[in-house]
Parts: C-alpha cells; sequence; structure tokens
C-alpha cells in the first residue's frame, strides 16, 4: 500500500551563481517546519496558513506536518539548513557564501487526501520532495556534453572577441596567439596555458558575468585545480594537430575525460531525473549592471534550458523521467516593491520568451513569478506630483545604514541596443534605474518572511498534494 | 524621475518599519499589460430605486395616509354617537398607522442605503481584481468583511507585498469558503426536496408556485449565510434580476447543460416522466441557486461547485426507496 500512498518527486533548483539558490532553499525549509515546534494542532495549521496562505493544502488543513530528512543521501552530505537558518536569524545575519560542492535534502510533506476514495483506503500520504544544491556555475557545464573539444574551442574562440571578455582576458589570448597547437604538449605548458584561461574566467566571474565555460575552472569542488581534468582551454584548429603528444591532442584528451568524469555523472545523476523544476534569475542585479552582463546571463540561461529533457508526462511515459511542470521567477523582488513585480514578471517572459514557446510545444506547464526568499526590505508609497511612487525601506552596506529608495521603473520588456544607450547615458547623470543590494534583515520575531513562496510550492507540489 | 536614496536615521526607520498597511486609495489606477482575468457570468443590473425617487415615494404615501385619515374623522365628527368623545383620541388613533409606516419606510430606507453601498463595493472589487494595482484593495476589502468569521485570519496573511488581486484572493480563501460551504450544501437539498415535492405534487400550477416559493426563500437563506441584507425593496430588485439572468443570460446555459444531462443521461431515461420532471426542477433550482452565490458573493466563483452530472446522480439515487437501497 505505502507504494500508492508514497510519492517522490525530485525539483531540480535551477539558477546561476548569486541568484539566490542557497536562501531559497533555506526559506523553504523554515517556511514548511516553522510550526514543528507548536504541538497543538489548531495553532499549528493557524500558523502555517500566515505563513503560506496560498498553498491549498495548508488552506484546506490536510498539510499534517513537513520533516527534514536529516540523512538523505547515502554518499551526498546533507544540506546544511540549520546552519544557514542560523546564520539568517542570527543578531548579524549574514547572506551565505557561494555554493561551493554539492549537497542533498528531502522534505517528507505528511498530508491528508483530497480524494475521499483515497483518503479511506490509505490515510495519511507522504510525498518525498528531494533536492539538491549544488554550485550554479556547474549548470554551464552540461552543453559541454554534446560539443567536442574542436567545437567548443571555436565557440570560446569567437566569445572572447567580445570586447568585455577581449579585455579581461588580454594575456590567455596573447599565450594562445603565440603557441603553435602542434607543440609538443609539455605539462608546464599545459600548466601555464590553464592558469591565464581560469584567471581570465575568476575575473570574469567576479565581475558578474554568468556564460563562464568550464564551470570548474571558478568553483572546482572536490578536485584540485591542478587536476589533469582541468589542465585544458581552447585552442586553435589546424591540420595536423591531432597528431598524439601535440599540444593540442593533449588538451583533446583532457577535454574529454572532464567532459566523462566530472560533467556526465553530474548529468546523469542528479540533473536528468527531475520532474519539476523552477528557475531562478536575478533580473534587478544584471539591469544594474548594464548590457553586456544583460546578454551574457540571457545567453546562460538559454543554453541551459536546452538541456534539460521538457516533456508532458503521458501514461506510458512513467519510466522516462521528464519535466513537466516549470516555474520561471525573478528574485530578490523585495529590492523594487510590489509595484514592479508584473514589470518583472513580464521582462522575464521576454527574456525566455524562445524556451517557454519550446516548452509549451512539448506540453510542458509553464509560469513566470516574481519572489523573494527572504523579505529584505519594506514598501512606502508616495504621491509626487499626482504620480505614485513606491520606495523600498532597507539597511545598505557593512555597517547596516538604515534608506529610503525609490529604485526607479524596471523596464517591461528586453531593452534594445537604442534604449541600452539612452539608459547607460540617463545612469550617467543618475536618472535611471539603480536597485538596491540590501543586508538580510533582523528578525526580531525568529521567522522568515518572504514574499509568494507559497504561490511557488503550490504551482510545483500543488497537484501531488491533492 | 530620478531614482531617490535617502540615508534614514534609526529612529526614522523604526518609524517606517511599522508602517504595515498600503496608503488609502486616492491616486490614478495602473494600467496592466496582463490582467488577471475572472470569468465573471453575464450579469443584467440590479434596478434599485434612487433615494430621491424613494424619499418622493414615501412622502406621497404618507400624505395620501394623512388626508385619508383627516376624511375619515370628519365623517366620524359627523356621526352623532362618535360627537360624545374628545377629539385627542382621534388625532391618537389617527397617527398610530402614520408612524408605524414612517417607522417601516425609515427601516427599508437604511437597509436599502447599506445595499446599495455593498453593491458598490462589490463591483469596485471586481474592477481591482482586474487590475493589477496595490494598495487600494485594502481598506475596501477591510470593509466588506468588518466583523465577519476569518476577518482576523485575513488581517493575519496579508503582508505589504500583496497585491490588490492577491487580497481579494486571500479574502475569498479566509472569510468566503466557509459561507460557499455553507451555500452549497443549502442549495443541494433545496433542490432535492424541490424534487420530490415535484413527483408527488399532482398539479402543473401548484409546481411552479412551489418553484417560486422554493426559489426565494433560498434566495433569502443565501443572503441570510452571506450577511447581505438587502431588504424588502432591494431583495425584490435582487430577485427580478435574478429571474431575469435566468431567463435571457443562462437560458441557452442551462438548456444544453441540463437537457444533455437528462436525456444524455443514462440514470434519468429509466424515471418516469414524472420523476424527470422532479429532477429537470432540481437542476434548475440547483442553477439559480449558483447564480444567486455569483450574483451575492463579492467575486463570481472561480469554479462551479456544484457540477450537475454529480448533483443529478445525488438526486436520483436519494430517490430510491428504501427497500431498493436495501436490496442494494
Amino acid at each position: 500500500m505505502g507504494f500508492y500512498s508514497n510519492q517522490k518527486i525530485r525539483l531540480g533548483v535551477t539558477g546561476l551563481s548569486r541568484s539566490g539558490k542557497t536562501v531559497f532553499l533555506t526559506s523553504l525549509i523554515h517556511q514548511l517546519l516553522r510550526d514543528t515546534e507548536i504541538h497543538e494542532s489548531i495553532e499549528a495549521s493557524r500558523h502555517r496558513m500566515r505563513a503560506l496562505p496560498f498553498l491549498d493544502a495548508v488552506h484546506q488543513e490536510r498539510l499534517l506536518h513537513v520533516s527534514l530528512d536529516p540523512n538523505p543521501h547515502k554518499t551526498l552530505p546533507p544540506f546544511r539548513y540549520e546552519r544557514f537558518a542560523r546564520s539568517l536569524l542570527s543578531d548579524h545575519p549574514e547572506w551565505p557564501d557561494s555554493t561551493s560542492d554539492i549537497s542533498f535534502l528531502r522534505l517528507n510533506f505528511h498530508f491528508i487526501s483530497k480524494n475521499g476514495w483515497h483518503r479511506t483506503l490509505f490515510g495519511q500520504n507522504v510525498l518525498s520532495l528531494e533536492i539538491v544544491d549544488y554550485p550554479g556555475e556547474w549548470l554551464l557545464d552540461l552543453p559541454l556534453l554534446s560539443l567536442s573539444y574542436a567545437e567548443w574551442s571555436n565557440q570560446m574562440l569567437v566569445l572572447f572577441e567580445e570586447k568585455h571578455r577581449r579585455n579581461r582576458a588580454v594575456a590567455w589570448l596573447e599565450q594562445v596567439a603565440k603557441t603553435d597547437p602542434k607543440s609538443l604538449g609539455t605539462p608546464d605548458l599545459i600548466q601555464e596555458m590553464r592558469q591565464k584561461f581560469a584567471h581570465a574566467l575568476k575575473s570574469l566571474k567576479y565581475d558578474g558575468f554568468s556564460f563562464i565555460q568550464p564551470g570548474r575552472f571558478v568553483m572546482p569542488g572536490d578536485i584540485s585545480e591542478t587536476s589533469e581534468l582541468l589542465a585544458f582551454c581552447p585552442l586553435p584548429y589546424q591540420n595536423g594537430v591531432e597528431q598524439p603528444g601535440t599540444l593540442y591532442a593533449t588538451m583533446q584528451k583532457n577535454y574529454q575525460r572532464y567532459c566523462q568524469e566530472l560533467v556526465k555523472p553530474f548529468y546523469k545523476q542528479w540533473m536528468s531525473g527531475l520532474d519539476k523544476q523552477i528557475v531562478l534569475v536575478d533580473l534587478l542585479e544584471n539591469l544594474n549592471r548594464g548590457h553586456d552582463h544583460f546578454c551574457d546571463t540571457q545567453e546562460a540561461l538559454k543554453t541551459i534550458l536546452k538541456h534539460f529533457r521538457h516533456s508532458s508526462k503521458g501514461w506510458l511515459d512513467w519510466m522516462s523521467p521528464s519535466i513537466d511542470k516549470v516555474l520561471f521567477t525573478v528574485t530578490k523582488i523585495d529590492h523594487v516593491g510590489p509595484l514592479q513585480a508584473n514589470n518583472c514578471r513580464l521582462l522575464l517572459e521576454d527574456v525566455l520568451l524562445d524556451a517557454m514557446r519550446v516548452m509549451g510545444m512539448h506540453g510542458v506547464e509553464c509560469k513566470t513569478e516574481a519572489i523573494a526568499s527572504l523579505l529584505s526590505s519594506h514598501f512606502q508609497e508616495e504621491l509626487l506630483e499626482g504620480k505614485r511612487f513606491q520606495k523600498v525601506i532597507g539597511q545598505e552596506g557593512r555597517d547596516r545604514t538604515p534608506v529610503s529608495i525609490y529604485p526607479g521603473e524596471v523596464p517591461q520588456s528586453i531593452p534594445s541596443g537604442k534604449e541600452w544607450q539612452k539608459i547607460e547615458a540617463a545612469k550617467a547623470r543618475g536618472e535611471s534605474f539603480c536597485f538596491p543590494t540590501f543586508n538580510p534583515p533582523l528578525l526580531e520575531s525568529r521567522s522568515m518572511a518572504h514574499i509568494h513562496l507559497d504561490k511557488v510550492i503550490q504551482f510545483l507540489l500543488g497537484d501531488n498534494l491533492k | 524621475m530620478k531614482p531617490q536614496k535617502q540615508t534614514l536615521s534609526p529612529e526614522e526607520f523604526l518609524n517606517l518599519k511599522k508602517i504595515t498597511s498600503p496608503s488609502p486609495a486616492s491616486v490614478s489606477a495602473i494600467t496592466s499589460k496582463d490582467p488577471i482575468l475572472v470569468p465573471v457570468p453575464k450579469q443584467s443590473k440590479i434596478w434599485l430605486p434612487s433615494t430621491a425617487s424613494f424619499m418622493g415615494l414615501s412622502l406621497i404615501l404618507i400624505l395620501t395616509l394623512g388626508a385619508f385619515l383627516q376624511v375619515s374623522l370628519m365623517e366620524v365628527y359627523s356621526y352623532p354617537l362618535w360627537q360624545t368623545w374628545p377629539k385627542i383620541w382621534f388625532i391618537l388613533l389617527g397617527s398610530i398607522p402614520i408612524l408605524v409606516c414612517v417607522r417601516i419606510l425609515y427601516l427599508e430606507a437604511k437597509t436599502l442605503i447599506r445595499f446599495r453601498s455593498q453593491e458598490k463595493i462589490q463591483e469596485e472589487l471586481k474592477k481591482l481584481y482586474t487590475e493589477n494595482d496595490w494598495g487600494k484593495a485594502l481598506p475596501v476589502c477591510r470593509r466588506l468583511v468588518e466583523n465577519q468569521a476569518g476577518s482576523d485570519e485575513f488581517s493575519a496573511c496579508i503582508t505589504q507585498a500583496h497585491s490588490d488581486s492577491e487580497i481579494i484572493d486571500l479574502m475569498d480563501r479566509t472569510v468566503f469558503s466557509s459561507m460557499d460551504q455553507k451555500a452549497i450544501a443549502l442549495i443541494r437539498q433545496t433542490a432535492k426536496e424541490t424534487a420530490l415535492f415535484t413527483m408527488i405534487s399532482p398539479w402543473a400550477f401548484v409546481d411552479a408556485l412551489l418553484m417560486l416559493f422554493r426559489q426565494s426563500h433560498l434566495l433569502s437563506q443565501l443572503c441570510h449565510i452571506y450577511r447581505l441584507r438587502p431588504g424588502k425593496i432591494g431583495f425584490f430588485a435582487l430577485y427580478a434580476s435574478m429571474v431575469r439572468d435566468l431567463a435571457l443570460a443562462g437560458g441557452s446555459e442551462i438548456l444544453s447543460d441540463s437537457i444533455s444531462d437528462i436525456f444524455g443521461g443514462s440514470l434519468v431515461s429509466k424515471v418516469s416522466a414524472k420523476a424527470g420532471q422532479g429532477v429537470l426542477t432540481a437542476l434548475l433550482i440547483a442553477r439559480f441557486g449558483i447564480l444567486a452565490i455569483n450574483r451575492i458573493r463579492p467575486l463570481p466563483l472561480k469554479q462551479n461547485p456544484l457540477p450537475l452530472p454529480k448533483l443529478l446522480s445525488d438526486i436520483v439515487l436519494s430517490l430510491e426507496s428504501p427497500g431498493q437501497q436495501k436490496e442494494k
């Protein structure tokens, strides 16, 4: 009977580096577990209703309790929820550092089915939600699986012709220009070139760019930076370069090993068996940084989303897992205020229009939402010259200075080249949007507030919690 | 508009943090590119007398009554038997019906004014629900759910980040969902009872009277469940508009739904013609009930809570004789 009453769902939390995956997961667990210390069921259900009012299972008082599995996986370390929650709820809260390695979590939802027959036959149901937290940089390695070394090198060399990339990779590009790929691939030469390439990628990451391949060069995880698996960089193809022992052939071999030994297992184990997906995008930060960053993120998202298996589930599809629901979210919406939420959703729809169309053709249910995993500000409305303005009030900087900001309006669609020029000119005069970066709030009530996390759970798991 | 940045002192920051409710709506609406659409059934406007016409009618009525009394008193004076009675008694006796009449009209006018303001609130909410705005719905919703069960829960769920349509949704969930459950149970019960009466009544005229009586009774009970007090005039106006809706807008829908349900369904084809009439009456009552809920609620129901095929099988099964049920 347990087979029928226990379901297992694997949720893919997809997001580029610094898009807020860890805070999202921490807040999600916090919202679901916050009532565990309250024993009276009526009081517990009231607390849940206040925290997650748009979750139907909570509204209908069918969600009994949620538990976090302390040992969710045999080999992977568990997601360090307690540590992150303690840090965010402390007297000096800090945003968590970038995720540097993979971790796993399982949430068990104990609920009563809406269906009378199901309720009579099986009583209480359990839904296990499995989520993997990983460095966002690793996602951009997925396209490498379908690219040969020559193809990838060619793509990268074309990409590095762009001004913003070229400026940050001068040393490496000079080295590539003066090195003959047919020359002998000595370990010293390979390491030197790798180091220069890695340095270029790291400086791109430092400046906030997202399209960084291979991801392990900036976030190696449990492997050493000097490992042979990372000893390669893009090289131009010439006739005869593939002779054994040449620099090109050695790097090609290392590239293939990188794909086979690092990327493929990661993809097979964690990215191919997903049932639902949530894509977190930090649009505001990219808008702040300007045209190059915005286009870079757009390209990175498009590239990543092509490599997931999206299709609606038919009756005979239960053998091959595929994603049948995708939620695209704009994160950190608390930095602009609720009046701008609709603009954010429209802009995200514009950014991911092609991906959403393709998914729609495969029968996948897609939706966009504007969320804030942890509410770090509050809002105040003002009337100026007959027009409404919403001010965002939060704390900035190391000394947590309280500031009140009118951040400007989020564009409803992707700005064209000319519009970007206007925006850049207006920014120089201080007349364009400027979205703040707030510190996490000091939570006296020891409970995290959020925006629309309940809608996220309802969209992704609502059908399974029926 | 320039982005403004202003550093606050800790005291100012704490004061600002206390602001939890959005400012009242006195500002221009923001047009939405992507409005959330609600399937609103076609509804005819309720005709309600305006305050001026109501006052005028009341004045005419009171003056007519006064004149009639005056004339009666004059006639009474001429009669020798009454000449012995003191005049003051005639005046006192005569003023009682006038005072009662004034009292009734005053109460009716008060209820009517409240009903009209409630109608306006509903219209406003419908408008706000389709606009993607912020800060306008909360005062309206608070006014609507004041002193109702679930209003505390509603206030506790609201945060500054909720948009107008979300606040209306939350009000629906916390305050009106329990009322909906009661209303649906009532409609189901009324439909079943009406079906039974129609089956046993021998005359079509009695059926028609019964139908009218059950409909108006159901409407008044639904008004009571949703805490709506339309008053006598408001109630008749509401009922008239409902009948108009049923006859015009909902007619085609009723026909397509009910007839396909009845003639296509295997259940009803097996029962007698009189029983079939009973089931049809029950379906009409159910349709009337759902229409009434959509009219009375601040926002129409998002989905039909009482699917007709289910109601149909419910009625037919409940009408089976106890003997048949035992055999099963």
